[in-house]
């Protein structure tokens, strides 16, 4: 799994940040798919395959936990998660669904890059 | 009295052939034969023992046999003596005989006939006899009726007495008694029945319980006398009974069977006892209990409605931050990127964004924080951790903050315990932020982690600020405490009260101390375990 060849995903309910990330991971040269809900994000890679996938928990429509539970039981391969969340204990949200690491909202650009690039490169 | 006591017969005559002649006559008789040859002889023998038998010759030298029978009946003893005169019969002394007709007394003529004298004095012997037994028998009667009456008059006094004691108590205890047969007519009621229901004793003998209590009250009797009497035990009852001045009680009334000597319930005794304050007070005390009880679900559930709301505000407030902060900080990262020539100002005020973006989110965290606090879950899961390294990321975070404030790590290179490193980092964070905000002219702030022993840790942050007023430095510790709220307001007063917490809860200890050269210097002692450690009591007051 390679994120030369495949986007990252993103997965969001605010718009803002959404954009923010979308441009920030496009001018390190990523390709990026973005969902405003769990649901969203399983009709994406339905069609296009994530490399990463950085996961809002609390979202309308699906929230993030369901949409773990579903990837999770989908054929594989599946790409690592990353939780970003406002929740006080970002580590036990991403306990919670077997993360692979976590962020805390609101992050630093500079801090967020770094654990992408652990992941993506 | 025995039967085979000696029958004394005394035989006077003052012819000793005679005596010896109605020896002989009588010497198979059984007798005690006592003789006697003149009065005077007699009445000395009369003396000196019992006689049942005076068998007397009448004429007599000196004393005759009248004259001495005489005297004889003179002594009360010998009042109903038998006396036995023989003699020639002659008009005049049958005459002188009838004197003593009321006494025993029998007369037998000369020449004496044998068989007669004999049959004569077994007549008289016996019917002393019988009369002595008559006597005894009276005797032992009459002790045994004095004996019986005695006993008697002692078990009514007794009876009396007891049944004194009785009443005494049936008409003065405050509990409500009657006594009924099995149909339920009334016995006895004591004065708190008459009291009650308004009719005295007199007036309520003979008459039906059931007519003398409202409907309600007498169809439970009803129920409850015949279950006493069905089941034959006493049983406990609780009735609800108006009194006269309209106040319904309640009361407990204690039912028993009353038996006869075969054991067949013959009626009932009843006790009732006043129990409405008792019961007031238990009912009172179930509904504190039950006002309580909703009152610690509505606490429980108003703590669970508020940490709800501050944890979802929390999130809604961290979402637009993280996207203003994100913004901020790209549009930097553009501007050195493509090495464009950005005015110095639009630099500057990029960097204020992302700094008060950032206290903004701190200060949400706090809010956050406080409301877990009261709820004792602010500390996570404990791992073994470096201190140091904890110290060396926040000191690179905080240096690219300022420019005026020169942050150096002192102590030991490996400083390790175990914490939750969320938490410990949490209280850092916060102590690096109050020397940077309270050393507003800049200067250095020495941050020194090091081993004290192999049981404590200890972290320290010296800056050299404005300190704290001596006044105010008991309470820096307390919630909402600002020791510079007019001239520095700036976050909400949380947090050094959280680090204080979250230090305690690992059984540690959190300290300022106030250097000559000023600056204050917050010193956090921690166990390198404090999961082996006996978990203490939260201090109320603060620890200076």
């Amino acid at each position: 799994m390679s994120c030369e060849q495949q986007p990252i995903l993103l997965v969001d309910d605010d718009e803002v940040i959404l954009s923010a990330m979308e441009i920030l991971l496009a001018e390190e040269g990523y390709s990026v798919i973005v969902a405003n809900n769990g649901k969203e994000a399983l009709a994406r890679i339905e069609a296009q395959a994530p490399c990463l996938i950085l996961l809002d928990m609390r979202m309308p429509v699906m929230d993030g936990w369901t949409f773990a539970d579903l990837y999770r039981r989908s054929p594989g391969p599946h790409a690592p998660i990353i939780v970003m969340t406002a929740a006080h204990d970002s580590r036990t949200r991403a306990e919670e669904i077997k993360a692979d690491d976590f962020i805390a909202k609101p992050f630093d650009i500079d801090h967020l890059l770094e654990l992408i690039h652990q992941y993506a490169d | 009295m025995t039967t085979g006591e000696q029958i004394n017969i005394l035989m006077v005559d003052d012819q000793p052939a005679k005596l010896l002649s109605y020896e002989v006559i009588l010497g198979d008789l059984d007798l005690n034969l006592i003789k006697a040859t003149s009065g005077r002889e007699a009445l000395e023998q009369l003396l000196k023992q019992d006689i049942a038998i005076v068998l007397m010759d009448v004429s007599m030298p000196e004393i005759d046999g009248f004259e001495l029978a005489a005297l004889i009946r003179q002594h009360p003893r010998y009042q109903k003596t038998a006396i036995i005169f023989i003699s020639a019969v002659r008009l005049t002394e049958l005459d002188r005989l009838k004197g003593y007709e009321s006494g025993a007394v029998d007369y037998i003529p000369v020449p004496v006939i044998p068989e007669i004298l004999r049959a004569k004095v077994s007549v008289f012997a016996d019917l002393y006899r019988k009369t002595r037994q008559l006597e005894a028998l009276n005797r032992d009667l009459e002790q045994r009726v004095q004996e019986r009456t005695a006993a008697l008059e002692a078990n009514t006094a007794q009876l009396r007495e007891s049944e004194e004691r009785f009443s005494i108590i049936l008409q003065n205890t405050s509990a409500i008694i009657y006594f009924i047969d099995a149909d339920g007519r009334c016995l006895h009621v004591n004065r708190g029945f008459e009291k009650l229901f308004g009719v005295t004793n007199d007036e309520a003998r003979g008459q039906s319980i059931y007519t003398m209590a409202p409907a309600e009250l007498a169809a439970a009797w009803q129920v409850s006398h015949a279950h006493v009497i069905c089941e034959n035990a006493t049983a406990e009852f609780e009735e609800v009974i108006t009194g006269p001045d309209g106040v319904k009680r309640t009361y407990t009334s204690v039912k028993t069977p009353l038996f006869d000597i075969a054991g067949m319930p013959t009626g009932i005794v009843n006790v009732s006892t006043d129990i409405t304050e008792r019961k007031q007070a238990e009912d009172e005390r179930a509904e504190l209990l039950r006002r309580e009880h909703e009152a610690r679900l509505t606490a429980e559930s108003a703590t669970q409605i508020r940490d709800d709301f501050l944890s979802v505000a929390a999130h809604e407030l961290k979402t637009p931050v993280t996207g203003l902060r994100a913004t901020a900080q790209i549009i930097a990262r553009k501007l050195q990127r493509n090495d464009m020539q950005a005015p110095q100002w639009l630099s500057d005020g990029l960097r204020v964004i992302d700094q008060q973006s950032e206290r903004l989110t701190r200060l949400i965290s706090q809010l956050l924080d406080v409301s877990r606090l009261d709820q004792q879950k602010l500390s996570g899961e404990r791992t073994l951790t470096d201190l140091r390294a904890i110290a060396e990321r926040l000191i690179a975070l905080f240096s690219a903050r300022t420019s005026r404030h020169a942050l150096t790590l002192l102590g030991d290179a490996h400083v390790k315990a175990t914490v939750d490193p969320v938490a410990i980092e949490q209280v850092l964070s916060n102590l690096l932020d109050n020397a940077i905000k309270y050393s507003p002219e800049g200067g250095r702030i020495d941050i020194d982690v090091r081993q004290i022993d192999h049981e404590y840790v200890r972290l320290s942050v010296r800056d050299h600020g404005i300190g704290i007023p001596p006044e105010k430095r008991s309470d820096v510790f307390e919630r909402f405490y600002q020791a510079h709220a007019n001239e520095h307001r700036s976050g909400l007063g949380l947090g050094l009260y959280i680090s204080r917490q979250i230090v305690e809860s690992h059984q540690g200890a959190i300290t300022v101390e106030f250097p000559e050269g000023g600056g204050a210097r917050f010193v956090v002692s921690l166990p390198v375990n404090a999961n082996a450690l006996e978990p203490i009591a939260p201090h109320d007051a603060t620890t200076v």
